[in-house]
């Protein structure tokens, strides 16, 4: 077909041209890829973490809940709270966490009997179970299992006591990957953590009811905050936004700098062709024309471009993982089909203004300048 | 004669040499912007560090640089360390943070001019020694709506601010300073402190104290200033390697664009090469012009990416705080001779391609 003859024949008569070029769309968009898939990681551990949690509003000192997943294990909540806020309307149930960071671990202590209210119905073992209520029993997330060497039946020393490995959680791309549940009492115990809990949890009979519960509670006293998991999502999504800005500008900026590079080109191959273009409108050719053949080009440019970028950016994202002590980066399918459409989209727009030049050729200027 | 040669050249083709200066320019931005930030911290670290120099500073074991506020010692290692023999002074530190309100330093008011800080606070009085009173760092202040004789809540509980520090540079001006006991009270950690620092009676012993420290305590650790300058080091470094790899992309793809015009103007001018060739001209002269050409584009470009960064790492500085990002002499150089080997590489191909043009064939026809 003469149409497509022209767009890659010019491409294909500059070899070295149309390669550095394109070498520039698949840095810049291996480099999208590649950040881009660290804020969508974050994203989906954080999103997961959210998601596994339910409905439930958690209750804790205050200021102690800035960051979204666990709250700050100093939080402390005097233990008369569970009580009270147990008679509040609407309220189905309510437990609480004991919590503590010992060398390293997130030691989480639950009322064993309570964590059915978090939906963990899902979640599967890798070995073993839950702990027994009352007894120094620890279930551990994979990664604390994997990176200590530990499992079931081992001893896990924790302060001054020993605490036996009853289980080991599959992957949950949450916070409790990093840590260990074990009862509650227990884990008081060893911390001496006598008068307080970390965090009290409330269950509500009716998930609309949670804004109006946690207002209620905040009301009744001045020392906590109480954030109901819909909250919790709104400050994580907060949290998120910043890490996308700014890997998605570096992106962007890297992609802006491979678009001049695909505007040089452009521009080259529309003064290149002037004789072509010139002869081409004598013979009838609309502006349309002249002006897609360019457009074109462009696209061919960005496609291949970002095409082969995305899977050097798949590449580096495995790079980025071995880096880091775990799988944080994710390459999402939505990733890459956005990726591909900003690329084209990219050389689309850098051939805008050379292609409106190519319009403007008189054939008569054309067709005498030799 | 040369930079004649080239001018022309490039003013011949100012729209496509434009754009690429502006890539380079971008390029050059980003990569100044990015490194500024870890400059800035670079700086911080080695100011926290001077505060060091001759001293051993024992913290818990296994505690690095960046996780020094998870070191935890006993109060009374304070006294245990002061019997050693060659110990001229200890003075306990505590680092830490409370959710909500910011970071804590706490130290022992006598040990005030061990830490370099100055006692004629810009505003009101001086902590006292185990007074519910706090002094706010310059940068807290200035985020915070509080002022001298404001009282803060920190932890249920009330201290009154009774003086705001002048700028150091240090971790001091981000946040609250308070003397050891309310410090151990905001933090829950009664009888504990973050890092005991000891002065020895010679400097020149402070390494074989530091090893018998080490030895001697059970999960104690014990280093130099030297120690602490290398564990910093090492962080700071990777991080400076982070940002600039990161940053250098841009600037990267613009290489690619002068590599792609400068394909262009050698082929352009393949009879004016040649001709200057039957003329006499050595290959080194070709070769070294149209480097040169690359060269140029490239450094005007990175004369206008470094002045445009000044710029926006002023409003940076402005906006998140004095001293968060700063370009260093070092770093203007790292970026110069980053644009300088950028530039040389990517005119590289396009010379040689020049200076092996034979004048016999490129004049042939006509």
């Amino acid at each position: 077909m003469v149409f497509f003859d022209m767009v890659l024949g010019s491409l294909w008569r500059q070899k070295t041209r149309s390669a550095l070029t394109v070498l520039g769309v698949i840095l810049a968009i291996a480099a999208i890829v590649s950040l881009g898939s660290i804020s969508e990681g974050i994203t989906i551990l954080v999103e997961d973490s959210l998601s596994m949690a339910g409905d439930f509003i958690a209750v804790a000192e205050k200021g102690s809940m800035e960051f979204s997943g666990p709250p700050d294990v100093t939080s402390r909540v005097p233990r008369e709270y569970l009580d009270e806020i147990a008679q509040i309307d609407g309220v189905k149930e309510v437990t609480y966490q004991v919590e503590a960071i010992y060398n390293r671990l997130f030691v989480s202590g639950n009322p064993i009997d309570d964590l059915e209210y978090f939906d963990l119905d899902d979640i599967e073992f890798i070995e073993g179970g839950l702990p027994t209520e009352g007894e120094y029993e620890v279930t551990l997330g994979y990664l604390v299992a994997e990176e200590r060497g530990l499992v079931t039946g081992d001893e896990l020393k924790i302060k001054d006591d020993e605490y036996t490995v009853v289980g080991i959680w599959e992957e949950q791309n949450g916070f409790m990957d990093y840590g260990i549940i074990a009862p509650a009492e227990p884990v008081a115990e060893t911390f001496g953590i006598e008068d307080y809990y970390t965090s009290i949890v409330v269950i509500p009979e009716d998930p609309a009811d949670m804004e109006k519960i946690s207002n209620e509670i905040e009301d009744m006293y001045d020392d906590v905050e109480a954030i109901t998991t819909i909250e919790a999502a709104e400050k994580a999504a907060e949290a998120i936004g910043s890490v996308r800005i700014m890997t998605l500008s570096i992106g962007f900026i890297a992609s802006i700098v491979a678009s001049i590079g695909i505007i040089n080109t452009m521009i080259m191959i529309v003064m290149e062709k002037k004789r072509d273009f010139g002869v081409m409108k004598a013979l009838g050719a609309q502006r349309m024309t002249i002006l897609s053949i360019v457009v074109m080009e462009a696209m061919v440019l960005g496609a291949v471009g970002s095409l082969i970028g995305i899977t050097f950016g798949v590449i580096g994202v495995q790079a980025v993982n071995q880096a880091f002590a775990f799988p944080i980066a994710r390459v999402t399918p939505n990733l890459m089909i956005l990726s591909l459409v900003y690329g084209v989209i990219l050389a689309v727009v850098a051939a805008l203004y050379p292609s409106w030049q190519a319009t403007k050729i008189s054939p008569i200027e054309a067709m005498r300048a030799q | 004669m040369m930079l004649d040669v080239v001018a022309g050249q490039l003013k011949r083709h100012k729209f496509r040499t434009g754009l690429t200066i502006l890539g380079i320019a971008i390029g050059i931005l980003l990569v100044t912007t990015l490194s500024s930030f870890s400059e800035g911290i670079n700086e911080t670290v080695n100011r926290q560090l001077s505060l060091l120099s001759g001293m051993v500073t024992v913290t818990s074991e296994g505690v690095g640089y960046s996780s020094i506020q998870a070191s935890e010692l006993d109060e009374e290692l304070t006294e245990e360390l002061e019997q050693l023999d060659g110990v001229e002074r200890v003075a306990p530190l505590i680092l830490g943070s409370v959710p909500g309100v910011g970071d804590i330093v706490a130290i022992n008011i006598d040990d005030v001019d061990l830490f370099d800080l100055d006692v004629e606070a810009t505003e009101g009085k001086f902590i006292e020694d185990g007074a519910d009173e706090v002094m706010l760092g310059s940068i807290y202040a200035e985020g915070s709506s509080l002022k001298v004789a404001d009282e803060i809540e920190i932890r249920s509980k009330k201290y009154e601010v009774v003086g705001i520090l002048e700028e150091t540079g240090t971790e001091y001006d981000d946040g609250i300073l308070t003397s050891i006991e309310p410090a151990q009270e905001m933090l829950r950690k009664e009888g504990k402190i973050t890092i005991i620092m000891v002065k020895p009676n010679d400097v020149n012993d402070a390494e074989d104290l530091a090893n018998e420290i080490s030895e001697n305590f059970e999960d104690v650790q014990a280093g130099t200033d030297k120690d602490a300058a290398a564990s910093a080091g090492e962080v700071t470094g990777q991080l400076s390697f982070l940002t600039f790899a990161i940053g250098s992309i841009a600037a990267i793809i613009a290489g690619l664009g002068i590599a792609n015009v400068m394909f262009m103007s050698v082929r352009e001018r393949q009879k004016e090469i040649g001709t200057m060739k039957a003329l006499g001209a050595s290959t080194k002269e070709v070769l070294g012009q149209v480097l040169m050409e690359a060269i140029i584009i490239t450094l005007i470009g990175e004369a206008i990416g470094l002045l445009l960064s000044f710029g926006i790492v002023a409003g940076i500085n402005e906006f998140m705080g004095a001293g968060t990002a700063t370009i260093t002499v070092g770093l203007m150089i790292n970026v110069t001779l980053f644009a300088l080997i950028l530039a040389m590489v990517s005119g590289l191909l396009p010379a040689r391609e020049a200076s092996r043009l034979q004048p016999a064939v490129v004049l042939r026809y006509e």
